[in-house]
């Protein structure tokens, strides 16, 4: 089944014939409807703000060819964000059908939805999903019932475990084979169309939100008989969690064991298989392999010297920072599908408040540990600016990435865990130091939260394993390059003797300011690429405590690299990513020698 | 935990049967119909809107969210909104 994926809003999209729309509230498991309905796999997650713009794939249902729009989940029709007005503008462009995913363990509020939908007169399929966990939860569903309430086929699915698809299929192919059979809803009363030609400030006049909940309720209590059900492991350990004792605790565990888990396997794989493996077969290797046909000089010490391409792309990427990268988001898929990080966000969010922004803000900040550049993205779905701005700010200032995590953990963690400690605090300060100024800087209000709760899961192996596929993949894909090129870049720069003259220009302030040995300028060069390029060149570098800890603070605080650059002119504009380049570079500066003169001062009193 | 404490903050929480309070003081535990909620598009979205029965299960402490029961539902909302919305004890 051939298909293809966009994830910016296309205008084009929107006129195509033989459109099936995919919606539903957030949480509910689109995407995965999405990935197993046309082969495209996507990241999904069960928190708002996954799906910022919509994906399309094509979708076979018998010899027809039809594409599947996955749109941002919604609560509603009313258009109060940009997801819910992409999902209106789909829904007045003459689509074929909509495949509506409710939650059975929500049934309420994808009635509600479903209910606002019905009024555009367009075929609906309902895929009633997460069927066990209803069951688990003592819900039993009339499902016929709901089918002749609704008007249209429901079908039960679990889509994780990827039931009920067939019938899905089966049930979309006859709706949009059916001849039209949907009467016109009856006029409106202010503009005198029907609703499916209505914009939506004329929908929200005939019917409000108080009744479409109400009737919602009238639905939901016909169709759910409660059975008696006795909570499982994890519905109490869902709602222990959830608790603020012993909540709060259990919270502090799962992050400080994810950072040591993260840590120590990192350490492990490095140190017992990867290292190995570059030392022993894959440079020596290189190195066999060009000096065999390139004469000694410049071009073979660029290839397989010191600093050589075939050398450092081992010893740098494979060795300090993918093992890293692999166990990260091992664990990081595992917390976002199991539906914790809502919870975080929720136990957080006093603390956050105090920062400046609100709990909702640590999903992005979890997912800026991953990358910057999702986490950017996903900023999206905060409710201001300012609050978008502070966040951007927070995160290039103080959330390294795993890369750059990677980097400072090879660089600090091997020589001391305390050196490591210290490295966390100062990130977590510089953290607290721009939420606090930002939160003055930036005009403004930020809005409290306000959060849906997932159910806590155990995440299904395929869809698990699928997605870790897809993250480690994206992250190979869009990191390797700029990575290799700025290999590429510190090989020509130290091999060919241009470094040299660019350390003397430098030295007054990485010797006299920082304390650094004058080659680790090259940090600051290729730090401009990649972040965590800013701190590996370190490593080579037979650093002093006190040097090691200033690189490490100067490479955390460093020049946000280029992709993330990128964005912030994208998703802001040149002065707000010119803005954030400038202040980022100069603290790190300033921060570094302020760190290498109080060093200083307290080794000589020692 | 139920029906007692707390810290100051925003207000003492106090149990006040059939009078009219903001959700934030009000106990945890109990049931509250809405009567008034203030202009925030996503508290309709998820259920709470007036006339709807929420359950308080817990409030955070620090000037923390409010974890509210809404159907099958669980919301947790920010401490400046709680403070807007009206309830009265079912």
């Amino acid at each position: 089944m051939s298909s293809h994926c966009t994830v910016a809003e296309d205008p084009s999209v929107l006129g195509k014939e033989n459109k099936i729309l995919l919606m539903g509230c957030p949480n509910v498991g689109k995407s995965v409807f999405f990935s197993e309905l046309t082969g495209v796999y996507v990241v999904s997650s069960n928190y708002t703000g996954t799906t910022v713009s919509f994906m399309q794939g094509e979708m076979q249902l018998g010899d027809k060819t039809y594409h599947l729009i996955d749109l941002p989940g919604t609560y509603t029709m009313e258009a109060t964000s940009e997801a819910e007005a992409v999902a209106v503008r789909f829904m007045q462009s003459n689509p074929k059908a909509v495949l509506c995913v409710l939650n059975a363990t929500d049934l309420e509020g994808g009635l509600r939805l479903a209910l606002e939908l019905q009024q555009f007169n367009v075929p609906i399929v309902y895929a009633l999903n997460m069927v066990d966990v209803a069951r688990r939860k003592g819900l039993e569903i009339d499902i016929p019932l709901l089918s002749q309430k609704l008007g249209g086929p429901v079908i039960p699915t679990i889509a994780v475990k990827r039931q009920g698809f067939a019938e899905v299929r089966a049930a979309l192919e006859q709706v949009v084979n059916a001849p039209t059979t949907a009467s016109p809803l009856p006029p409106c009363s202010a503009c005198g169309a029907g609703c499916a030609s209505c914009h939506l400030p004329c929908l929200s006049r005939h019917q409000d939100s108080t009744h479409y909940w109400e009737q919602a309720r009238r639905i939901a209590r016909d169709v759910i008989s409660n059975v008696n059900a006795t909570p499982s492991f994890l519905d109490r350990l869902g709602e222990a969690m959830m608790r603020p004792w012993p909540g709060i605790p259990i919270a502090m565990v799962v992050i400080l064991a994810s950072l040591g888990i993260v840590v120590a396997t990192g350490n492990i794989l490095a140190d017992t298989i990867i290292a190995p493996v570059v030392d022993n077969v894959l440079v020596p290797l290189m190195e066999r392999l060009f000096s065999s046909f390139i004469p000694s000089g410049t071009l073979l010490n660029i290839l397989v010297g010191e600093y050589g391409f075939f050398v450092i792309s081992f010893e740098w990427i494979l060795t300090s920072i993918v093992p890293f990268v692999l166990v990260f988001y091992v664990i990081f898929t595992f917390l976002e599908d199991s539906g914790y990080l809502p919870r975080l966000a929720v136990l957080f969010d006093s603390v956050l408040r105090k920062v400046g922004v609100q709990g909702g803000s640590l999903v992005s900040i979890m997912l800026a540990f991953g990358c910057a550049v999702p986490a950017i993205i996903g900023t999206r779905a905060t409710t201001t600016r300012k609050e978008r701005l502070m966040l951007t700010t927070m995160i290039c200032f103080a959330v390294p990435c795993i890369s750059q995590t990677g980097a400072l953990l090879s660089l600090v963690g091997n020589y001391s865990l305390w050196m490591m400690v210290a490295i966390i605090a100062l990130a977590l300060s510089i953290f607290v130091l721009v939420g606090v100024v930002t939160s003055r800087l930036f005009k403004g209000s930020i809005d409290p939260l306000i959060i849906e709760v997932p159910n806590l899961l155990i995440p299904d192996g395929r869809a698990y394993w699928v997605k870790l596929k897809v993250r480690v993949k994206s992250f190979l894909m869009d990191a390797e390059a700029p990575m290799l090129l700025a290999v590429a870049l510190a090989a020509v720069v130290k091999e060919a003797g241009i470094l040299d003259g660019i350390a003397e220009f430098f030295k007054p302030m990485m010797v006299g300011w920082l304390g650094l040995p004058s080659e680790a300028v090259l940090g600051l060069i290729l730090g401009i690429v990649r972040r965590e390029m800013a701190i590996a060149p370190l490593l080579a570098l037979n650093l002093t405590p006190l040097q090691m800890f200033t690189g490490a603070a100067v490479g955390l605080l460093y020049l946000p690299c280029l992709s993330v650059f990128g964005i912030l002119a994208k998703e802001f504009n040149t002065k707000v990513a010119v803005g954030i380049a400038l202040s980022t570079t100069i603290t790190a500066i300033l921060v570094g020698g302020l760190i290498n003169k109080a060093g200083t001062l307290i080794l000589g009193l020692v | 935990m139920k029906g007692r404490r707390r810290h100051g903050g925003h207000g003492r929480e106090h149990c006040s049967c059939g009078q009219l309070s903001n959700l934030y003081t009000v106990c945890e535990g109990k049931c509250y119909e809405v009567e008034q909620v203030p202009p925030a598009p996503l508290l309709s979205c998820l259920g709470i809107c007036p006339k709807s029965v929420v359950q308080k299960k817990y409030r955070y402490s620090l000037g923390g969210p409010v974890l509210l029961q809404v159907g099958s539902r669980e919301v947790a909302v920010g401490k400046d909104i709680a403070s807007r919305i009206l309830v009265r004890e079912v």
